[in-house]
């Protein structure tokens, strides 16, 4: 299955990570401020590897995350997609910067991703999210996700409660 | 962009090196770089080596016998932006076990990345008691530097493989 590497929304540039979107990165997964959602602060190595591994994660399965900007000119400010490691396919937003919140840009870029996801031709996505994190269970309503209270939330988010959509039958 | 030695190719790693490569990750063979992975960490792994390429435009490549294509390792340069210097790493599959493979892939990579990549100096991280890793490391030239500094906090020895 292949998504299209670039997705432009009416404010928001998703496209491929670049070296310049790292230090971005690096700064927002190796401090708590906006990690307390997705398990935490991590050291920076383990930061590096994530960066890397999402830019990777395309090659293998032809869709993943897309960096996400206003300007094809800008770093990215946030992170926005498909991560499907060994196990079910989990669509994911994160905004590095807590600037770029409250403007819905998560919500734009998320839908726009479900949109390209479902006309690739899947079926169903997840969306596991810790059940503090009121901003990003608002999203997943936005974005039309309902509780799937059969699956189960990966390890790593033991509060987690998992979302999902599915294409209509 | 391939590089060719008496009985290997070097060539960058693609979604098919996945199979041999997770189990890699996940084998006892993978403690030098911080193993054995569980599935899931070592997807991701295998998902880092190619965003590696994808991002800085080199890395490890995935080393291939001539004669079956068969992948016996990944091997190469490693820069990730915290570590103090640029890294030749290896990842040794079983079936290149005591064939001089190892010795023959590094060494092209070395000189590649001298060559091609104009790196000037590079180094071997290599944990104390991975001895096999230092034997291919003193083999091909390199040593052991006591005054280099060292990535993140595990011990390791560092090997400084000759400039030319």
């Amino acid at each position: 299955m292949q998504m299209p590497v670039n997705i432009d929304t009416a404010r928001l540039r998703l496209r491929p990570f670049h070296a310049d979107d790292m230090p971005s990165y690096l700064d927002y997964y190796t401090s708590d401020a906006r990690t307390k959602g997705v398990g935490g602060a991590q050291p920076k190595d383990v930061a590096i590897e994530r960066f890397l591994a999402m830019a990777g994660q395309w090659s293998i399965r032809g869709y993943g995350r897309y960096a996400i900007t206003t300007d094809h000119a800008k770093p990215a400010f946030g992170h926005v997609g498909v991560l499907h490691l060994d196990s079910e396919p989990e669509m994911t937003w994160t905004l590095w910067d807590e600037t770029e919140t409250q403007k819905g840009f998560a919500t734009e870029a998320a839908s726009a991703v479900l949109e390209a996801w479902f006309a690739a031709g899947a079926k169903r996505i997840i969306a596991p999210i810790s059940k503090n994190n009121e901003p990003s269970i608002n999203v997943a309503r936005k974005l039309g996700m309902e509780q799937d209270p059969n699956a189960v939330a990966p390890k790593s988010m033991p509060d987690g409660i998992v979302y999902a959509k599915e294409l209509p039958a | 962009m391939i590089l060719e030695t008496e009985r290997l190719f070097l060539r960058r790693p693609q979604p098919r090196d996945q199979d041999p490569s997770v189990a890699f990750f996940m084998s006892d063979r993978a403690v030098g770089v911080g193993g054995p992975y569980d599935l899931g960490q070592a997807w991701r792994h295998f998902a880092y080596e190619l965003g590696h390429w994808e991002i800085f435009g080199h890395g490890m490549w995935a080393v291939t016998m001539k004669d079956d294509e068969s992948l016996v390792g990944l091997i190469g340069p490693w820069t990730p932006p915290d570590w103090p210097e640029r890294e030749i790493g290896w990842m040794i599959f079983e079936n290149a076990e005591g064939k001089g493979i190892a010795y023959e892939a590094a060494n092209a990579a070395i000189i590649d990345a001298r060559t091609r990549l104009g790196w000037t100096t590079m180094v071997s991280y290599i944990k104390p008691d991975v001895t096999r890793s230092i034997a291919l490391a003193e083999r091909l030239g390199a040593k052991h530097d006591p005054n280099a500094k060292t990535p993140g906090d595990f011990p390791c020895l560092v090997y400084r493989h000759p400039s030319e």
